[in-house]
């Protein structure tokens, strides 16, 4: 599985790394103050001392401590240390996300050591802390009208183990939905909900001002045939990246923040900055993490009548428990170990940091696996003091395999939780098991590499250049062996797919004084993300013999190819008026086009407006209530549709080795990209010395032009749906976070933090065309939910007779309406740190594929024990109509399995601490102990599997991008245990 | 200074100005894939149209044969739905909107690429090399059974979009456009394709009630002949004969059976190779409520999943002119026919019929065997309804009459798709 890496990757990859790896040795001493060495023999000393919480006195990590040219990262204790500084008087500085900037006066005495403690004063939200996503840009966060979040790694109690979990429940209106609990999986990501009703709610990602691929990748399937034969997995880009190479994270949540992205950016924008290299001497960072992961129990605890769960004795399956659905005997304990190394170091002119990770992880499936290797390196020269170039580079690759799960024949989820009544006609795990044999192997390849070149000739004008590649590959193999269960003369297929992104970005800035106090900000750019994706697929069946085991072994062969290029390109111009560093006014627009409409990129105009006011700065306000922000935001972005939806296409079938013509897509010529613009209110502030820190936003948007995919008549020609622009959406919702420090004793503390984010959505119009559905019961209504959540329903659910069926029926939306989260950190004596973070999502319904296609089936189902003696004696005056629905096959039909996907889980415990260690070269050592998803509650005990999981029926990329959630065929997210040693050198 | 400040920035400016020239250019982009329609107008191209006709007719006929064949217990379900499978209320007998949506979205898309084929065709061709061209005939070949099966299949016809009428509209194109067919296939010297537009178009009169052009069609066609839908294995699965495909162990659908029907103990007692079956001792996939799990006793009429579906053959015409003969009370006639069917099967010839009733009877019986999953049985059961036909039907099932089926649909209906969709559907 090795095969298709390209050895021009690798090349490209070993190039780029050149100049980190000679920047990787360290600089000769004589260079750091030449001056000194071309006059006099040095004469130096050395500060050396440990940075503290104020507070608690807890020791601060990663802080930067700095005099002049020279500095130092503190580390896992606090301490630093900066030899060689020549004697004399300095400025010391140290800067820490999260803490007030601290600066005081020090003195170095030849020959000595100057020793000193510093104490910084939490400051969780600094109006001078600087942002650079959304804005053309650094910009100081007092200037920026809309909201925005950061996640500072280094600050987090906890051990980040992927990057969806470093996200999930960070900030307001994040939502991360894992999807699945199997390894290799990707998560969902949305922003204030969803935006659209058919075009990806997927957040763009970048990372250091590099796009990426932002969807998942294809799924692993067969090339034709049902979609459910596969991998029941999405594989994510985030899961290249390794969460311990991140310093921070910036997430814009819609379009009032996103317009400088244009015409796709509707749904936010997530950017990710790697670690960089820090002034200072060389610092070697080892981790290894290992973890074990057990599935807890998901079977149903209720039966559909609301009663406690008895299991008849003729019910009882010696093979397994109604805990597990009857899974028992494949699920086992899963294993990962995971070990990296980081280097970084430099001075003013050249910054480097190189880091390499390899990890290996088997899930608590008996085939599931994932091997991980990744290398990623930046350096940062600055030949002039107007001029800085970096340079970032990253590869990993992933060798992956799945156990066949999710709702197939071939898988092991179905036929376990049937029993006998599955496709082996037996509830031996030996029949079942003998789907193992299906092999669902894949391989992800992802390089990412670019550059930014910076220009700042004076403090007036700023500009910079970034280009980016970014190069994603999978192969995937889905082969059932000669002799397969499902498939007696067997079938392979071999996917491969790429996807190339290349970003050329452009900023520039000028400031100058206007009036008095008023300064201005202009700000220009342009930039083109240009996007190529190339997917074939070769799929053979019927083998002649056992041990073929490539395409060319089938007697009958199948091939499919894909290949779609798109260039989204643009400019904007901004400008911020700045009022005494306190009044601030943005206005901008952005022109934006997409390949989409032609070569004239169909032009539009996105404009923003926004402001902020920092009332704490005016002489009226006292010091003693902290610092307040008033911020208000306004701007407009969109989403283009696919690339051949604007015209009229015909699909090329083959039928008996002739060609035949089948309609594809309509076309719509005025088809455009859908706006979608968004207005948001908020305050920022800061109490009791930055002890209290609230965050509030009120946002509201409306999308216009929206994209439906209107319905053709098939008496027309059946030619499925249209997109159209005839839709109009609303959502508003309310976002507010606090974290504060409850108690501040020597060496007790505690500090604890909530968010709590509502969004509630609409369509407020269809434009005419009818009311469709996205597949899963997810229907798109005047004035519901996008989507909402409709189907039949039992129009008699408490009589006791025949059911009756009741049409369109409302459950709800399908994405959370509220999500609270909540978080603690204690610090404790003896330098122990304790964390516990929770989140709850809430008020949003779902179907359940397992339940639904079970209960059609008449599979004698767990949620129906109770109700079954009644029905096996025919003493139907004791079952009522809903229990009938939906425990008697000839009543029941799929729609009677939508449940309640609210949950609740206990994200994260982490038990760590940071002590100085003298073996080996280290110098300090953080340990940590993590609980991860050790607890969970969900609000339909009814039903089975995990409201948070997805899967079964999805294809192609529909897998993070997909507009209705559904409970798949997935097992539920894994309890994990996990030990992390860090040691710095 | 100022100046200089001045000038750098005009430096800035221009280097901005290149970077957005830069990456403003080259902006076309041109993406193989879907065919666009302008292509389609290629003469080269006009034999895919047709083949696209035929491959939707196809499927969809691979959906209205398999569903209606168990609404008919020509088969017995085994309580697997969902891929492959039957829906719960098509296993009683019902045939309901919400859970019917292919056979009335391929069949019409059918019917719609047969008119636009024709359309095309005449355009690109010409009215007089559209009249000999042998893909023209091909063409309409397709979309006179397009119409044939959606006028015998389906409850009401709709056209582009139009108010539903009275199936025998879409009969009524059916037997219009075969004439046409028949035409252009004697132009263009394609036998096959006229004795099937006579076929078909005997078919379509039958439906009318045109007995006497329908037995004039049947004339022309030979007792040999045999006119079939094809199915290959070369493509996806729904390119598979799925009648065939659904019910085998090798995909492992196991959807429907032989068991509990009529024709398995008509096999059993007569060995009749039209309704041939196989016993196994294993179980459909899923479990049909009344009875548990279904003993799994395949068709074997389609062997392979290459097998061709019936559109028309030479018996079902003399089986055309027999009834056309019981209609005019001539049951020697009819007997003929049908034991003439026989005898070519190397089958003994009928039991005798009592009276014209009991010979209604039988005709009823040999339809049923002859045309066994073809999807013609539903269409004939109503045909007899609104004829007022005489004759008993065999039981359906083999314990009694009915005994598990809880109604019967007689008639394929409207896809939800098309209600949602369709201006003169909405209430």
């Amino acid at each position: 599985m090795r095969s298709h890496r390209p050895a021009a990757v690798v090349a490209l990859f070993v190039l780029s790394l050149v100049p980190t790896a000679l920047a990787a040795v360290p600089p000769p001493r004589a260079s750091l103050t030449p001056a000194t060495v071309a006059f006099a023999p040095a004469r130096a000393g050395i500060i050396r001392g440990q940075v503290i919480v104020a507070t608690t006195k807890a020791p601060v990590a990663n802080a930067q401590v700095g005099i002049g040219t020279r500095g130092a990262t503190t580390n896992a204790v606090g301490n630093f240390s900066i030899p060689n500084v020549p004697a004399g008087t300095y400025t010391l500085q140290v800067r820490m996300i999260g803490f007030a900037p601290y600066t005081r006066s020090i003195t170095v005495t030849d020959g000595q050591t100057t020793e000193l403690t510093v104490e910084l004063t939490s400051q969780v939200t600094s109006l001078d802390q600087i942002v650079v996503t959304g804005t053309p840009g650094a910009a100081r966060r007092r200037e920026i009208g809309n909201s925005i979040s950061q996640i500072d790694v280094s600050a987090l109690p906890e051990v980040p183990t992927s990057v969806d979990g470093l996200l999930q429940g960070k900030t307001t209106g994040l939502t991360v939905t894992a999807n699945t609990g199997q390894v290799g999986g990707g998560a969902s990501i949305r922003l204030r909900g969803n935006v659209s009703a058919t075009q990806s709610n997927q957040p763009l990602i970048y990372v250091d001002g590099v796009r990426i691929k932002s969807d998942g990748f294809p799924k692993n399937t067969y090339p034709t045939g049902y979609s459910g034969n596969s991998d029941n997995t999405v594989y994510s880009p985030l899961n290249d990246i390794d969460p311990n190479d991140i310093e921070r994270v910036e997430v814009i949540k819609g379009p009032a923040a996103t317009t400088l992205y244009g015409t796709e950016a509707a749904a936010g924008v997530i950017q990710i900055f790697t670690k960089r290299g820090q002034t200072g001497g060389a610092r070697w960072t080892f981790q290894t993490d290992q973890s074990l992961s057990r599935t807890p129990k998901f079977g149903p605890t209720k039966g559909f009548e609301g009663n406690d769960l008895v299991i008849p004795a003729n019910e009882v399956n010696p093979f397994g428990t109604v805990d597990y659905l009857y899974l028992d005997p494949w699920l086992g304990t899963g294993h990962k170990g995971k070990y990296s190394l980081s280097l970084d170091g430099g001075r003013e002119e050249v910054k480097y940091f190189i880091s390499g990770t390899m990890s290996d992880e088997t899930g608590v499936l008996p085939l599931d696996r994932s091997d991980v290797r990744s290398v990623r390196g930046n350096i940062t020269v600055a030949p002039r003091k107007d001029l800085t170039l970096s340079w970032n580079s990253s590869f990993s690759t992933n060798e992956m395999q799945k156990t066949p799960t999710g709702g197939t024949a071939a898988g092991l989820t179905l036929n376990a939780s049937r029993r006998d009544r599955n496709y082996f006609g037996s509830a031996d795990p030996a029949q079942i098991g003998r789907v193992l044999a299906f092999e669902l192997t894949s391989q992800v390849d992802h390089l990412v590499t670019g550059g930014t070149l910076a220009y700042q000739p004076n403090e007036n004008f700023s500009s910079r250049v970034i280009i980016g590649y970014d190069l994603a590959m999978q192969e995937t193999r889905n082969y059932m062996p000669y002799g397969f269960a499902t498939v007696p003369l067997g079938q392979i297929s071999d996917g491969r797919y790429s996807s190339r992104t290349i970003t050329t970005d452009f900023a520039a800035t000028y400031s100058r004084p206007l009036i008095g106090a008023l300064r201005t900000n202009f700000s220009a750019g342009a930039q083109s993300i240009s996007v190529a994706q190339v997917n074939v697929t070769a799929g053979s069946r019927d083998f002649s013999s056992p041990g073929s085991q490539t395409v060319s072994n089938g007697a009958i062969s199948l091939g499919t190819e894909d290949r779609i290029r798109v260039i989204n390109a643009g400019f904007f111009f901004q400008n911020v008026f700045d009022l005494a560093n306190r009044y601030f006014l943005t206005l901008g627009v952005r022109f934006d086009g997409n390949s989409a409409f032609g070569e004239s990129l169909g032009l539009q105009a996105y404009p923003k407006i926004s402001g902020s006011y920092v009332v704490s700065d005016e002489s009226f306000w006292p010091k003693s209530l902290g610092t307040l922000k008033l911020r208000s935001a306004y701007g407009q972005s969109g989403r283009a549709p696919g690339a051949f939806d604007a015209v009229r296409t015909w699909g090329s079938y083959s039928w008996g080795g002739t060609a035949a013509f089948i309609p594809r897509n309509l076309g719509n010529s005025d088809l455009g990209p859908e706006r979608t613009s968004e207005r948001e209110v908020g305050f920022e502030s800061a109490h009791f010395n930055g002890r209290l820190n609230l965050d509030a936003t009120v946002y509201n948007r409306t999308t216009t032009d929206a994209l439906f995919a209107v319905s053709q008549a098939p008496s027309e020609g059946a030619w499925g749906s249209q997109l159209e622009n005839v839709g109009k959406l609303s959502s508003n919702g309310f976002e507010v976070g606090v974290n504060g420090t409850i108690l501040q004793r020597r060496r007790f503390g505690w500090d604890a933090g909530f968010t709590y984010s509502t969004n509630h959505s609409k369509v407020l119009s269809l434009g005419g065309a009818a009311p469709f559905s996205l597949a899963n019961n997810g229907w798109i209504v005047e004035g519901k939910p996008i989507p909402n959540i409709q189907g039949f329903c039992v129009g008699n659910p408490g009589e006791f007779a025949d059911p009756v069926r009741k049409a369109n029926c409302d459950h709800g939306p399908n994405t959370p309406t509220r999500t609270i989260t909540g978080n603690s950190s204690f610090t404790l004596p003896g330098d122990f740190g304790l964390s516990l973070r929770g989140e709850y999502q809430g008020d949003f319904f779902g179907y359940s594929l397992l339940d639904g296609e079970a209960i059609v089936r008449g599979i004698r189902w767990p949620s129906c024990f109770n109700a079954y003696p009644a029905i096996d004696a025919k003493q139907m005056n004791l079952v009522p109509a809903e229990i009938r629905a939906r425990c008697m096959s000839s009543f029941a039909i799929r729609d009677y399995a939508i449940f309640p996907l609210d949950f609740f889980r206990l994200r994260d415990v982490t038990l760590r601490r940071a002590f100085p260690v003298r073996f080996g070269g280290a110098s300090s050592a953080v340990v940590s102990l993590s609980g991860q998803n050790l607890f969970w509650w969900k609000k339909a005990q009814d039903s089975l599997l995990d409201p948070e999981t997805s899967g079964g029926f999805l294809t192609g990329n529909t897998g993070l991008t997909q507009q209705v959630r559904s409970v798949g065929g997935s097992i539920p997210i894994p309890r994990t245990f996990l030990m992390s040693v860090r040691l710095t050198y | 200074m100022h100046i200089t400040r001045l000038r750098r920035a005009a430096r800035g400016l221009a280097l901005a100005a290149l970077a957005a020239a830069s990456s403003a250019c080259d902006f076309k982009v041109t993406n193989p894939g879907p065919t666009l329609d302008q292509y389609l107008s290629d003469s080269l191209a006009l034999a895919a149209q047709v083949a696209g006709v035929g491959y939707t007719l196809s499927n969809g006929m691979n959906f209205s044969v398999l569903h209606s064949a168990v609404a008919a217990r020509e088969l017995f379900p085994t309580g697997q739905s969902g891929q492959f499978g039957i829906e719960p209320r098509n296993w009683v007998g019902f045939l309901v909107t919400e859970e019917q949506a292919t056979p009335w979205n391929s069949l019409s898309r059918a019917r719609w690429l047969g008119d636009q084929a024709i359309i095309r065709m005449q355009t690109v061709l010409g009215a007089e090399r559209f009249g000999r061209h042998a893909v023209a005939a091909q063409g309409l070949i397709w979309r006179g059974y397009a119409y044939r099966v959606l006028g015998e299949a389906m409850c009401v016809a709709i056209i582009d979009n139009g108010p539903a009428t009275p199936s025998r509209d879409n009969v009524v194109r059916a037997e219009s456009t075969f004439t046409a067919a028949i035409a252009v296939g004697t132009a263009a010297k394609t036998p096959i394709l006229v004795n099937a537009a006579y076929a078909g178009r005997a078919q379509a009169r039958v439906l009318l009630g045109n007995w006497a052009g329908a037995t004039a069609d049947a004339a022309m066609v030979p007792s040999t002949f045999v006119y079939q839908m094809p199915y290959f294995s070369n493509v996806d699965e729904f390119g598979y004969n799925r009648t065939m495909w659904s019910s085998t162990d090798q995909s492992f659908f196991k959807a429907t059976s032989v068991w509990g029907t009529w024709y398995a103990r008509y096999f059993d007692a007569t060995s009749d190779p039209r309704v041939k079956y196989q016993k196994t001792a294993l179980t459909g996939a899923g479990a049909f409520p009344p009875v548990g799990r279904v003993p799994w006793w395949p068709q074997q009429k389609y062997a392979t999943r290459t097998a061709g579906i019936n559109l028309a053959t030479g018996r079902e015409m003399r089986l055309i002119e027999a009834e056309a003969a019981l209609r005019n009370s001539d049951i020697a006639t009819a007997m003929a026919r049908m034991d003439a069917n026989r005898a070519a099967g190397s089958l003994p010839v009928m039991e005798r019929p009592a009276n014209l009733t009991d010979a209604w009877r039988l005709l009823k019986r040999e339809r049923g065997i002859e045309l066994w999953l073809e999807g013609r049985r539903l269409g004939d059961f109503r045909r007899w309804q609104a004829d007022n036909a005489p004759g008993a039907l065999d039981a359906l099932e083999i314990p009694g009459p009915t005994s598990y089926l809880e109604g019967q649909d007689l008639c394929l209906p409207v896809s939800r798709d098309e209600t949602n969709t369709n201006p003169n559907l909405k209430p």
